[in-house]
């Protein structure tokens, strides 16, 4: 072959294959979203119907639902949990009405398979409504994870077709639940009888979720045309108002959560909505002065200390004291100086901060988008605020110097140099080096103003050269 | 000859820090099994093969890991975090440019030229022009280094990114190997042949003949041509007249070719080749300054407090990426070298030289700012490795983030190391290069006015300006 012709083909499979890859990377990206955007919270109107659902099959598609209104929430990465999520389900269309007895929301999204069965390494669909047991809670949260109860309705697909259908999904399976020579299952081994597809959970923050005793909550999902269509039911008040979440104001807060088998998402992993506001119409049982009083505590953006972030604070102080030898002493002593700083990707505020040696310090920090860490070079102090969650430290500054204080959760693409700086005045490990530079430049000059006059000569490189 | 034995006598009391004797020299293939080594086909090769292997691993974890946080991604911290801080820490400083002679990078295109991996082919395939003598400079890696440095906001953080770079590098080699002769790439255009062509000046290792008058005799000049032991040099070289480390890739077909076992690999005083007055130019100035640049930008944008200048850095905006690359640019190549031409015209003005071009001043002297950009680049590396080293473990074990535990290192948490010690490990670095910088200052000095009075006179607005770098970079990494 042509030399001329083997160096074009050469040249040519080269960038195909270098394009291809790059196509190919380019196309299965995924990871932390390039922008972060704190959206505005949205408002699903809760109205009122004379309508009661049973439940049916035909009562996910009633008629009710054409008459309410649909609002469409944008979801993101569930960002805190590791390893990364493979995909996301962006949009859920979410409906709600209440009946002045119940109250009940639709979830609506695009899956193109029903996942339904779960095995290792198989995971199922499913979705979820939380609602804050807390109306003071703070609004910028991260579903499941954050400082006050939360009332977590999770639908999953599996327990859906065990509850209405009575099948597990797998035939194999069955002999697991049947005693031998038995014709029926007639004792159940290791399927706990189900009340309902909808799992009623109580979560304080990641790892907590707890399963209530009371399970109330009901809810029916199914599959059509490539999207799932799931409802949820359950009374608009309780008188358990330690463990159920309660409609009983005029405004409310929730937010939605979508789980894709298919993309491997369970637990944590799964995509979720910021927090929607409910506008709940015409609550007989309220009069108009209250319906007032609920809505100015429902509005509450300013961060109030709960019994759990002084919980919280008291544990960090403990960590911070126990830091250095020095601090232990000084849990007496007056009020520490407090320093707010809030953390966004990828930037503390204040991002350089200057105390001086001895004082008693107590950083406070919040996260405006994830979960941001703060750990202290020097102090190795280290804390973490979660959306909505104030991480603390407080501790005597007693090594001078600037510090380096760095994100110690990941929170994107930048995290590694998500920094800020600690300055202890005085600086002496500065000025010492300023001392040392000094000193250098007076004996390097003095040595070449005090060296003897040589002959004229070129210095060369002896080694090389000669 | 008197002068010259005069001329001899000053240069053998020549010394670094008036200690270390520049002329110091230890032949490591002195050692038969070291030489013997250097003289096989498969040395350094074997080493590229697994380092390919390596490469391979980094750029299937680009591809695969998209836009997954670089601080878990298998290429961005082994590229960014171990290599680079390897490099800078020791390989350049200790070991010149060892690490092209294991790069992979490369490889492909030179196997496609030679039709052969282990053995000798002195028929070379590929068009074998000849590169443009206009272009024989460090001028288009110095543009494609602070051009790729306008990416660092996704380069050092994101897979894909990596992958780029990485496969662009290699897809470049193959192209320019199939048309241009040897290794023209490396020598005229890879990002990262540049500067450690620059900074393995002060490297502790070279290659050089044993005896130059062997060489002389030698009329095949067969470490150029190439024999049935090797190729000629593929640097486009003359290894028989080495004098400095700057263009020379430690490929070692020069053991193999030279009949007469005439090369020597020494241990040597760190910077003699700074004082190596051949094929200086304003194109490897340049160089220095763009590389102090760099280490200003990357610290200010990835170390230092400031948001805003990370999201232009990242691109979070066009307009402020574009900020970035102006600002960037601007710095290093006017507002770096305008400094230190002030100062170049400041010494010439002060040493009373009239006769000396201040081109002259201007290119010898930038060469007292090697050992400077050096230290500053390994006190950076600190700033890098230290509080980031142990994402290290957790790639090893988890290399495509697909949940593996290959090593039971992957649960390991982010733990940063020493970063209490970080700030004075930076500031002893720093004070290490300006000592040094000094001394090779004032060196350069002698070496650029001739006469002692007028160098010294000349040399102290450079010692002025080496001090207040310096005490600049100190404020920035602890200040």
């Amino acid at each position: 072959m042509n030399n001329k012709v083997s160096i074009a083909i050469v040249i040519l499979l080269t960038l195909g294959v270098f394009t291809w890859l790059i196509n190919y990377g380019w196309q299965n990206r995924y990871g932390s979203p390039e922008t972060y955007e704190i959206i505005a919270s949205e408002e699903l109107t809760v109205g009122y119907y004379a309508e009661d659902l049973a439940l049916k099959e035909t009562d996910v598609f009633a008629q009710i639902w054409q008459n309410i209104p649909i609002l469409k929430i944008v979801l993101k990465h569930q960002i805190t949990e590791r390893p990364w999520p493979k995909g996301l389900t962006p949009v859920v269309q979410v409906q709600a009405f209440h009946n002045g007895k119940d109250i009940y929301f639709k979830m609506t999204w695009e899956d193109d398979h029903a996942d339904t069965i779960a095995l290792i390494d198989t995971f199922v669909d499913g979705c979820a409504v939380a609602i804050p047991m807390d109306t003071e809670a703070p609004l910028r949260s991260i579903m499941m994870g954050f400082s006050s109860p939360v009332n977590i309705w999770q639908w999953q697909a599996n327990k859906d077709m065990q509850y209405w259908e009575g099948k597990t999904g797998i035939e194999d399976l069955d002999v697991d639940f049947v005693y031998p020579f038995e014709e029926k299952e007639i004792f159940s081994v290791t399927v706990p009888e189900l009340k309902s597809a909808v799992s009623d959970l109580l979560s304080q923050r990641i790892g907590s979720i707890t399963r209530k005793d009371n399970q109330i909550v009901q809810g029916r999902g199914l599959w059509r045309d490539g999207s799932w269509n799931v409802i949820f039911k359950r009374s608009l008040t309780t008188d358990n108002q330690e463990q159920d979440s309660q409609f009983s104001g005029v405004k409310q807060t929730v937010s939605f959560a979508v789980w894709d088998g298919d993309q491997d998402d369970r637990g944590s992993r799964k995509s979720i909505s910021e927090w929607v506001n409910l506008q709940i119409q015409s609550l007989p049982s309220k009069k108009p002065a209250d319906e007032q009083a609920l809505d100015n505590t429902s509005n509450i953006k300013v961060y109030k200390t709960s019994w759990i972030e002084k919980l919280c604070s008291f544990s960090s102080v403990r960590t911070a004291y126990g830091a250095t030898s020095q601090n232990q002493s000084v849990e007496t002593v007056k009020e520490p100086r407090v320093i707010n700083i809030t953390a966004k990707r990828f930037e503390y505020s204040p991002n350089r901060i200057s105390v001086k040696k001895g004082e008693l310090i107590t950083f406070r920090m919040e996260s405006l988008d994830v979960t941001h860490g703060l750990y202290l070079d020097g102090y190795g102090i280290n804390i973490k605020a979660r959306p909505g969650l104030i991480g603390k430290a407080t501790f005597v500054v007693d090594k001078p110097g600037r510090f380096t204080f760095r994100c110690s959760e990941t929170c994107g693409e930048f995290h590694p140099y998500m920094i800020g700086f600690l300055e202890v005045t005085p600086n002496t490990r500065f000025n010492l080096f300023l001392w040392a530079i000094g000193i250098a430049f007076v004996l390097m000059l003095g040595l070449v103003l005090c060296r003897n006059k040589q002959k004229k000569g070129v210095e060369t490189n002896v080694g090389t050269e000669q | 000859m008197s002068e010259q034995n005069s001329n001899n006598q000053n240069d053998n009391d020549q010394k670094m820090l008036g200690i270390i004797p520049l002329n110091w020299r230890f032949d490591l293939a002195s050692i038969p099994i070291i030489r013997w080594m250097l003289k096989q086909r498969w040395f350094p090769m074997i080493i590229i093969l697994a380092n390919m292997f390596l490469f391979m691993v980094i750029l299937m974890s680009g591809v695969i890991g998209g836009f997954s946080s670089g601080n878990y991604s298998f290429g961005v911290m082994f590229v960014w975090i171990l290599w680079w801080v390897v490099l800078m820490m020791l390989l350049v400083p200790v070991l010149s440019r060892t690490w092209c002679m294991i790069c992979p990078l490369p490889s492909f295109g030179e196997w496609l030229q030679r039709m052969k991996i282990f053995g000798v082919n002195n028929k070379l395939g590929g068009l074998n022009i000849k590169w443009p003598k206009k272009l024989s400079n460090m001028w288009i890696m110095n543009i494609l280094f602070l051009i790729t440095t306008f990416f660092s906001g996704f380069f050092t953080v994101k897979p894909l990114a990596t992958f780029f770079l990485l496969g662009g590098i290699i897809v470049l080699g193959i192209l320019l190997s199939m048309v241009f002769e040897k290794r023209s790439f490396c020598l005229y255009v890879c990002p990262v042949s540049g500067f450690q062509g620059l900074y393995s000046n002060m490297a502790m290792t070279e290659i050089r003949v044993k005896d130059p008058a062997i060489c002389a005799k030698h009329k095949k000049k067969t470490c150029v041509t190439g024999n049935k032991k090797g190729y000629g040099c593929p640097w486009l070289l003359q290894p028989h007249s080495f004098k400095r480390n700057t263009y020379c890739g430690m490929c070692l077909e020069c053991f193999k070719t030279c009949p007469f076992d005439n090369m020597a690999f020494n241990i040597r005083p760190p910077g003699t080749d700074l004082l190596v007055n051949e094929q200086r130019g304003l194109d490897e100035a340049w160089k220095n300054f763009i590389m102090l640049a760099i280490a200003v930008m990357f610290y200010v944008a990835m170390m230092g407090p400031w948001g805003t200048l990370k999201n232009w850095v990242r691109g979070e905006t066009l307009a402020g990426w574009l900020k970035f690359i102006t600002l960037h640019t601007t710095f290093g190549l006017v507002a770096i070298p305008g400094t230190f031409l002030i100062t170049s015209w400041v010494s010439k003005l002060v040493s009373g030289a009239k006769d000396i071009a201040l081109r002259t001043v201007f290119i010898n002297l930038s060469y007292c700012l090697i050992p400077m950009g050096m230290a500053a680049w390994i006190a950076f590396s600190f700033g890098f490795l230290l509080p980031n080293g142990s994402y290290i473990l957790h790639i090893l074990s988890d290399p495509f983030a697909l949940g593996w535990d290959l090593f039971g290192t992957a649960n390991i948490p982010w733990t940063p190391v020493g970063t209490g010690w970080l700030v004075p490990i930076q500031f002893a670095v720093l004070f290490g290069g300006y000592i040094i910088s000094v001394d090779f200052g004032y060196k350069l000095c002698l070496q650029t006015y001739g006469d002692t009075a007028v160098a010294k006179r000349g040399f102290i607005p450079l010692l002025v300006l080496l001090t207040l770098v310096t005490v600049a970079f100190g404020w920035l990494y602890g200040g």
